[in-house]
């Protein structure tokens, strides 16, 4: 039994999720780790649509679905009404998806965390504009396939580093998480509601049909992320101390990147070229993790 | 919040001021969107199917991983009537058939099982089945013997067993020494069965002191009197004084008789009857050579018996085989040894040792241990009874020609070891038990065992005993490609402590000592419980739309929201075990 | 108490004295010296309150949507582009029908960057769903935010207070600025019944299927109808409270006219001075004030109108492609009405440019000398 998982129940069946649909997964582990006494603010995005048409929800926390850009503005709006009714203990949380985070959230978010707003903001990341039919985003990783990137002009271009820029805000929590590690996830979820000030997490959370794997693949393709370093666990506080909570394998990113029809078209040279870029990118995190502290 | 249906508005009014819910989605059962449907379906592990006893090895395994080594025992004794023993000197063909194996090492289940019979307590519920006044006659005390009398008696028969020694225990009295199987252990397991209601009858010899058509008298017979008649070397100056039968020397020192050891002693032979001559003629001071006719790696003894030899200074003599015995005024002077080399393989697969002319040598000794096999003595047997090869000739569950006698063990397999002869026992128990009550083995026999090539299971079979009350009813055996590795890390093996080598020699005191309890918590958690669901949670964490749940009433096992279950098959990809499969409605 | 304040300043006062508990806003001129104030009001303590500076006007109308969502009073301030910015969610704020009060500087829409007086902004939001009200003084300004709270957490609509940049926001009037205590009798503490909950917890806002979403809105322009009976009722309160009275419009001085100005915000004060100039040489001539612009206020409009002989309306606004926006409202109120006067409007102003008491004559003369308007719209100032 994995103890460590907690057994209530926040977010119910019948919603609208793809089969296997990492967001799904999210946002069950995440709201477990939250508790009942949780407000969330919901962009536009998949799980607009996966919590259910008028009249009705799949979650038993209350939903605050707000315009696109607006979740950071959303959750300053929720926690400073909170606070004045004087209520300290309800939790606010966003739960975005990589367009509203990376792309037209950015400056709100920006903003949030500038001001560090006492709330939490999830990304849960499936590397695309999924609900409107897999167009890229900010998050998109190099080379990929998507409807606006297809096979003869793919996505060129890093994926933005959304912990780096709010390392860059100097916010007191900001880490990333994988569906395929849910106690690492809840453990995080649960530390940063502790903490005061923003608290960012992103998660990789597959989408069979925008990465063009099989459903039942989504936990496995998620935990190769991991394991081939594409996608490193880690957490940052203040933006200064990093350190990695989950050690990767020893092995190619080819392994990831073989399972997905959306990388199906690259050539070798490719794939060299995106494990050079994925060894270096770890080489830099490892020295992050040993960097000076301010304190 | 559990409407069932979808909600409709009747009129403009009713519905809320804003846009915002008033029910759960619990309406919209996604289970219509599947076309596949995930299942929970035990397979068999490959140790089960493995083990020639029939054990239920995984089970077993999990109560001790649960901490409940009283219970592990219990269990393993609803299979095998001596964990203790097999835990000591089976050849383990578990572990090779281990799923681990591929992994890092194989799970040490040998040393659980040893651990957990170490650790027993408390009563044995055997008397489950009301008594059927029938009676059967067992002819023989060793492990084919032992296991069908305790068996039958848990079956609910009388049974009286005859053995010409006056002790029970067969070769595992007699063939294996104190110091791999201590007499007190061994000792335990027999009275255990004693102690059921089983009447022993030692210093009976069948066909002398009983002729064999007076167990007519009996409702069923089992012969399983073993292979007791030492195979002659077949060489000039092999009779008289100084060469002894490897078996005779080793029944000799277990049943406490004078035994004149030589000063250099050579064994003929490399069975483990063969070495463990040896090591016992060390024990009683001689300076000992093995000589075998093959390379080591093809020595039929246990690997881990040969090492040990070897650490006690028995030297092997490797691709040599005798030509003659030399004798001065009668007495043994030494064995005229021949070289061989390797030829084409035989029948067994074996490359043939060829003689390499000219190569004679004289190996001096004054003591000849010749171990190089036995045989059966099957002259108390009536005619009906067929025999082959030596052997009486039985089919899978222990028929013999003649309705009503049954045979099992050395005297009728040719896998001749431990754990083969208790299978054989249970097999001829459940076979005599359908006999007694009117009914055949045939229709049920490939249905009560363990995967498509293992043994029987008396959980099967009288349907009771099992691990977690779940009896796995399955043929298929979880492969180690059907594992989710990722959810499995590497670890060591645990080694149990051996007593040191220098008083290994001082006498026959047990040199393996068993794991300690941390060990064996350890080595517990190894086993990755192939195709049994162990309740890790894994698909109830993974399920993205919350369709697998603990049973409500506390019992083990998921139950399946087939009303949203969308057919996903995360939960079946993720179950690290092989429990689950993917298949149509 | 009475004191001479600026337009920006009597707005901030009403806010505080509407006890509002969450306030977002981002800079921009003319609107800053509303926040300043606030932020003064917050840091001493007069408001208890909590003050988002936000990173754009975007954000500052999210945030206040989720406080207002939340269930506490909500405020937020803006002009021009900064309003243009949060078009979006004007028509999230109503569709979500939570009482936001906002004020609006009625600035001109760049470009080029113009920071006076003009009424393009607002108008231009007509149709997302807002109650607009239109202030004539500093002391309606203050007054007007008042009563806002009140018909807002009433009909469960948003409503934006607007007054001409630089005329009213940075100009000096003596204002009567009631007690607390008057104010706490007028509007009471906002309790909502429905409000993010996890007690009672509820998705708001979400998808909509079609054969739901038209009843919603079918509900929103209801409660634009409820309206006018209940501003009506506000006023009757606040007039019987602190002793002055607003309705959705204003007639002066139109009972007997032919001609009638219509006018909106600070236009109405040279109106005022110049009907009283007509009347003593012997014109028949009225002005009406129109001080809601949604709903229009189209029964108390046609009401005034019927019967006259022609109506000038002063549009300091355009809709490209038609013409001003009072007019073309007003026109569409008295269409197919028998006895309805000609209307001639008249679209000056644009961009801060002054309405004084000689252009209007000059436009009522104009408009007088023409039997029919025989265009749409007359710009009065451009050199054509």
């Amino acid at each position: 039994m994995r103890d460590a998982y907690p057994r209530e129940e926040l977010m119910m069946s019948g919603h609208l999720a793809c089969q296997g649909c990492g967001g799904a997964s999210a946002m069950r582990h995440v709201l477990k780790a939250m508790g009942p006494d949780t407000i969330v603010v919901q962009p536009a995005c998949c799980w607009t649509i996966i919590s259910g048409q008028f009249p009705y929800s799949a979650l038993k926390v209350p939903i605050l679905h707000t315009a696109f850009e607006t979740s950071g503005a959303a959750l300053a709006g929720v926690r400073a009404a909170l606070d004045m009714k004087g209520d300290t203990t309800t939790q606010v949380m966003a739960f975005a998806g990589d367009g509203g985070t990376f792309d037209i959230g950015l400056q709100s978010l920006s903003g949030a965390a500038e001001r560090n707003e006492d709330v939490m903001y999830f990304c849960y990341d499936n590397e695309a504009y999924m609900n409107t039919g897999v167009q890229r985003s900010g998050a998109t990783p190099d080379k990929a396939w998507t409807t606006t990137t297809p096979a003869s002009a793919p996505k060129t271009g890093p994926k933005k580093n959304m912990i780096q820029i709010l390392a860059g805000h100097k916010i007191p929590y900001a880490a990333t998480a994988n569906v395929a590690f849910p106690e690492d996830l809840i453990a995080k979820v649960r530390k940063a509601r502790d903490i005061r000030g923003t608290k960012f997490i992103h998660i990789l959370s597959p989408c069979p049909p925008g990465w063009k794997i099989s459903s039942e693949q989504s936990i496995e393709i998620a935990r190769l992320a991991t394991y081939t370093k594409v996608f490193p666990i880690y957490e940052v506080f203040r933006g200064e101390e990093y350190h990695i909570n989950i050690e990767p394998r020893d092995l190619p990113v080819f392994e990831y990147l073989k399972l997905q029809g959306r990388f199906r078209h690259l050539s070798q040279e490719d794939v060299d070229e995106i494990q050079k870029r994925v060894d270096y990118e770890w080489r830099i995190l490892l020295a992050k993790t040993m960097q000076e502290r301010f304190d | 919040m559990a409407e069932e249906k979808p909600i409709v508005f009747a009129h403009v009014d009713d519905m809320p001021e804003m846009v915002m819910s008033i029910a759960s989605m619990l309406w919209n059962k996604t289970g219509s969107w599947r076309y596949l449907r995930p299942r929970y379906e035990d397979r068999v592990p490959p140790c089960n199917e493995a083990c020639p006893a029939g054990n239920d090895i995984e089970g077993f395994i999990r109560l001790l991983g649960e901490g409940q080594p009283a219970e592990a025992w219990r269990l393993l004794k609803e299979e095998n009537p001596m964990p203790a023993v097999t835990g000591r000197v089976c050849f383990h063909p578990c572990e090779y058939g281990c799923n681990r194996v591929h992994f890092d090492a194989p799970t040490s289940i040998q040393a659980l099982e040893r651990y957990a019979a170490d650790h027993a307590a408390g009563e044995l519920d055997w008397a489950w089945r009301a008594p059927t006044g029938k009676k059967i006659a067992v002819v023989g005390a060793g492990p084919a013997g032992l296991a069908a009398a305790y068996h039958s008696r848990r079956l609910g028969h009388d049974v009286v067993v005859y053995d010409a020694l006056p002790q029970a225990g067969g070769l595992l009295r007699i063939g294996i020494p104190a110091y791999r199987l201590p007499r007190d252990i061994l000792d335990a397991e027999i009275a255990a069965i004693e102690k059921m209601g089983v009447v022993f009858e030692l210093g009976v010899r069948v066909g002398v002191d009983v002729p064999f058509a007076k167990l007519a008298e009996f409702d069923a017979v089992f012969v399983a009197a073993g292979v007791h008649v030492n195979r002659k070397l077949g060489v000039e100056g092999e009779d008289g004084p100084g060469v002894v039968a490897g078996l005779g020397l080793l029944a000799k020192v277990a049943l406490g008789e004078k035994f004149a050891c030589g000063r250099d002693v050579v064994v003929i032979g490399g069975g483990n009857s063969a070495v463990d001559a040896a090591r016992v003629a060390r024990r009683l001071g001689a300076n000992v050579t093995i000589a075998y006719r093959r390379t080591k790696v093809e020595m039929p003894a246990f690997e881990e018996e040969v090492r040990d030899a070897e650490e006690e200074g028995v030297r092997l003599e490797l691709l040599v085989a005798p030509t003659r015995i030399r004798r001065d005024g009668g007495a043994v002077t030494g064995v005229e040894l021949q070289r061989m080399e390797l030829g084409e393989p035989d029948e067994s697969g074996r490359r043939r040792p060829v003689p390499v002319r000219g190569s004679e040598f004289d190996l001096p000794c004054d003591m000849v241990v010749a171990a190089i096999g036995e045989a059966a003595d099957l002259s108390f047997l009536p005619p009906e009874i067929k025999q082959e090869w030596g052997k009486i000739v039985i089919d899978a569950f222990g028929l013999t020609g003649r309705p009503g006698v049954f045979a099992g063990g050395d005297i009728a397999d040719p896998q001749q070891n431990v754990a083969q002869a208790l299978g054989d026992g249970k097999r001829a128990a459940i076979a005599i038990d359908r006999f007694l009550h009117g009914e055949t083995i045939a229709d049920i026999g490939g249905k009560i065992i363990v995967g498509e090539r293992g043994c029987a299971s008396m959980a099967q079979y009288a349907k009771r005993g099992a691990s977690h009350a779940k009896i796995i009813d399955a043929q298929h055996v979880a492969a180690y490609e059907e594992l989710n590795l990722w959810h499995f890390t590497r670890a060591e093996r645990d080694r149990m402590a051996r007593a040191p080598l220098a008083e290994r020699l001082a006498g026959f005191a047990e040199i393996n000592l068993g794991l300690t309890d941390a060990q064996a918590a350890h080595a517990a958690e190894r086993c990755f419980h192939c195709g049994v669901c162990t309740m890790c949670d894994n698909c109830y964490v993974f399920c993205p739309d919350v369709s697998i749940l603990h049973k409500t009433d506390g019992g083990y096992g998921y139950n399946i929201e087939l009303d949203y279950c969308k057919g996903c098959g995360i939960c079946v990809k993720e179950c690290p075990r092989a429990a689950m499969s993917l298949g149509e409605e | 108490m009475k004191k001479v304040i600026m337009g920006n300043h009597a707005a901030s006062w009403a806010v505080m004295l509407s006890r509002v508990q969450v306030i977002s806003a981002y800079p921009i001129t003319p609107q800053t010296q509303i926040v300043e104030e606030l932020s003064e009001m917050c840091g001493d303590g007069r408001l208890a309150a909590k003050f988002l500076k936000v990173e754009s006007e975007h954000s500052a109308m999210a945030s206040v949507i989720a406080a207002s969502a939340t269930g506490v009073r909500a405020f937020t301030a803006t002009s021009a582009n900064g309003l243009a910015l949060m078009h979006e969610l004007l028509h999230w704020a109503a569709g979500a029908r939570l009482p936001v009060v906002m004020v609006n500087v009625n600035r001109a829409m760049a470009p080029g960057w113009n920071i006076w007086a003009d009424q393009s902004d607002s108008l231009s939001q007509r149709d997302t769903g807002w109650i607009q009200i239109y202030a004539e003084d500093n002391q309606e300004v203050l007054d007007s935010v008042l009563m806002a709270y009140r018909l807002a957490e009433i009909v469960r609509l948003p409503v934006m207070v607007c007054y001409d940049a630089f005329f009213l926001s940075h100009t000096y009037e003596p204002v009567d600025i009631p007690s607390p205590d008057m104010v706490d009798r007028y509007l009471p503490p906002y309790q909502p019944e429905i409000f993010l909950d996890p007690q009672a917890p509820h998705s708001f806002f979400g998808l909509v299927m079609p054969d739901v979403y038209m009843e919603m809105r079918y509900k929103m322009q209801q409660a634009m109808e409820r309206v006018p009976a209940v501003a009506a009722q506000a006023a009757d309160e606040f007039a019987a409270i602190f002793g002055r009275r607003y309705d959705m419009v204003e007639a002066i001085e139109c009972d007997d006219a032919e001609t009638v100005l219509v006018t909106s915000s600070t236009t109405t004060s040279p109106a005022r001075v110049l009907i009283k100039q007509l009347r003593a040489e012997g014109k028949k001539i009225g002005v009406l004030k129109l001080r809601f612009f949604r709903p229009f206020p189209t029964d108390e409009v046609r009401r005034a109108l019927k019967g006259k002989k022609r109506v000038v309306v002063v549009d300091r606004n355009i809709s490209f492609g038609k013409g001003g926006i009072w007019a073309d409202e007003l026109r569409g109120a008295l269409a197919g009405r028998p006895g309805m006067p000609q209307v001639y409007d008249f679209v000056t102003g644009l961009g801060g440019r002054d309405i004084t008491p000689n252009l209007l004559a000059e436009i009522v003369a104009d408009a007088e000398a023409r039997k029919t308007p025989d265009r749409l719209l007359y710009w009065k100032g451009v050199n054509q």
